[in-house]
């Protein structure tokens, strides 16, 4: 290493050149992984978009926009994309909102409030995919214990949860909401511990109830921690799959199809890849219009 | 709602801070116990059906605790869920992913945070412009580029696409200006060499933030699923997630069997996190402020 000593203009650049190759050894190849498994794999993407390319069939049929023309045609897919904003939205509003009135609840507690976050916290800390075969023993119609336990509680009728096409999705969102709990409880926590106690005293000075406060002091200074969770939960809830795939397959009737199963099915089991390509492609639009959007509302809101 | 001020001041530093109950917190407590006791309940029910022999679990009305408990649904489970090559597996790949991950994005977003040179902001814009490229577009391309490399169905087709992330590069390049320079420039002329500075330095001074890291990519490389759904063919190289997955589609209608995998697959895993759940919980606040 022949770092010089001193901080004249040789020293200098001989320290600028060790400097200098550091930087080179740890970049070209950051940028070669980035160019080789991301940005090569969007323009193949793309590509591939535009033929008709299948699973274990070797040539590329240039089709043109051909592709997107049959998706735009497709009633399944424009669903699929409704359902995906659905369960989307449904989910994050909702448990937004829940969290929120608990993080509310939460925030003056001192003691054991670690002991409570870590409850909302256990659907997180553990296998995803065993949570969802939990789900499904408890929602079982005949012997799940929600049934079992509404029907001594006297409601003869057996609810069919993910066989219901009209109670489907709204039961994902519930099972969604329950296991995000945690995850948005200590985000908002975080928010609102930041929030500067001199608004809290003014506001008791003038005499400030609990829903006063709640309502014009807490909720409008945690609006960007809230709108940060509410556009990042709709984007993460947009590409909703393992869920999809373990419990509903996109049924009943297609009422839980949403595109990112749509492409996986498309794709692997129909074996339309070049079909599906052109699907994630207009998922992809929706993500960055979606990313736009946050990028404006959270540049806009006021930080404290 | 007739619940506690949210003016109520944070308890001033004091050896009687906290040590009380104030009585207007009760309803609060209560509230926050109910939901707490909704997160639970479906957890040990998972773990007291898969003690009950399947007469048990038919019957009505439910009982909570088996009565005649046993071990025959570990035992079916465990002949058709080979769970300790399942968990070897999934363990395996989570740590490999995220050590080699982390190790390669924080040494990126050290560059990034400290080292002035051209082109960096370009460089970087790109990097993070990844990071909102849906899995859903690159992963059809990724399968044929893993098959042609002859990867299919291997571990490393599971660790190469993940190799660096634009999320623990931006997370660490934050990180990275909490340090002071003249910490750096010092060792410097001290003599030290870079790679001297970034193991001996700066990987000390980010032990808290890069246990953070590891937690949470750990967390999320013990839950990926759809690529190794993809990619992944013969069951001796399952993870937990498809272990169970596959497990469910077979012997869908033996509630006892798949609550005994649910529960194998997911106890001894929540039980690690439990103490470590102190990164997860600093890791929610620093990303969640960011």
């Amino acid at each position: 290493m022949s770092v010089q000593q001193g901080a004249a203009a040789p020293g200098m650049s001989g320290l600028r050149r060790t400097q200098l190759r550091f930087i080179v050894t740890v970049l070209v190849p950051t940028m070669a992984f980035f160019c080789i498994y991301r940005f090569f794999p969007v323009g193949y993407a793309f590509f591939i978009s535009l033929h008709d390319k299948r699973l274990l069939r070797a040539e590329n049929i240039y089709v043109g926009i051909e592709n997107y023309a049959r998706i735009a045609a497709d009633p399944i897919f424009r669903l699929s994309i409704g359902n995906a904003f659905y369960y989307a939205v449904g989910a994050t509003v909702f448990g937004v909102i829940v969290s929120l009135w608990l993080t509310l609840l939460l925030n003056p507690i001192r003691r054991g409030s670690l002991m409570i976050r870590l409850f909302y916290f256990l659907p997180q800390m553990t296998n995803g995919i065993a949570v969802l075969l939990m789900w499904s023993w408890l929602l079982q119609p005949r012997f799940g214990l929600i049934n079992q336990l509404l029907q001594q509680a006297g409601y003869q009728e057996r609810i069919y949860f993910l066989g219901d096409p009209i109670l489907s999705m709204p039961t994902l969102i519930m099972m969604s909401v329950w296991g995000g709990l945690g995850f948005t409880m200590m985000i908002l926590l975080a928010g609102l511990r930041g929030i500067p106690l001199e608004f809290y005293e003014a506001a008791r000075i003038d005499g400030g109830n609990w829903w006063k406060v709640a309502r014009f002091i807490t909720v409008p200074l945690m609006k960007p921690v809230l709108t940060f969770v509410t556009i990042t939960g709709i984007i993460g809830g947009f590409n909703v799959f393992g869920v999809i795939f373990v419990l509903t397959r996109g049924g009943p009737l297609n009422s839980t199809m949403t595109i990112s199963y749509y492409i996986y099915r498309t794709g692997f089991v129909d074996r339309f890849l070049g079909l599906a390509s052109a699907m994630a492609f207009v998922m992809f639009i929706i993500i960055i219009v979606l990313t736009m959007i946050q990028l404006r509302i959270t540049r806009a809101t006021w930080e404290f | 709602m007739a619940t506690a001020p949210l003016v109520q001041p944070r308890p001033a530093p004091g050896p009687s801070a906290g040590t009380f109950i104030r009585r207007s917190l009760m309803l609060n407590y209560l509230i926050l116990g109910i939901g707490a006791f909704t997160m639970v309940v479906p957890f040990v029910w998972m773990i007291t059906t898969a003690f009950k022999p399947q007469p048990e679990w038919i019957t009505f009305p439910p009982k909570f605790l088996p009565v005649e408990p046993t071990l025959d649904n570990f035992r079916q489970a465990a002949e058709s869920l080979d769970i300790f090559t399942l968990y070897r597996n999934t363990l395996y790949i989570a740590f490999v992913k995220s050590l080699i991950n982390l190790y390669v994005s924080c040494l990126a977003g050290y560059v990034f945070g400290k080292f002035e040179f051209r082109g960096k902001d370009v460089l970087f814009y790109a990097i993070l412009a990844t990071w909102i490229i849906p899995f859903e577009v690159y992963m059809i391309p990724l399968y044929l580029m893993v098959n042609q490399q002859g990867m299919a169905d291997t571990r490393l087709a599971l660790i190469i696409p993940e190799l660096s992330s634009a999320y623990a590069i931006f997370m660490y390049r934050q990180f990275m200006f909490t340090i002071p320079n003249a910490l750096i420039d010092a060792a410097r002329i001290d003599g030290a060499g870079e790679w001297y500075i970034w193991h001996r330095i700066i990987i000390p001074l980010s032990i808290p933030v890069l246990a953070t890291l590891a937690v949470f990519y750990f967390m999320w490389n013990f839950n990926d699923f759809l690529w190794p759904l993809i990619v992944l063919v013969s069951p001796k190289k399952f993870v937990l997630s498809l272990g169970l997955t596959s497990l469910f589609q077979e012997k869908g209608s033996f509630h006892g069997l798949i609550m005994a995998g649910a529960a194998m697959a997911s106890i001894p895993i929540m039980i690690i996190f439990l103490f470590l759940q102190r990164y997860i919980t600093e890791g929610i606040a620093l990303s969640g402020m960011k």
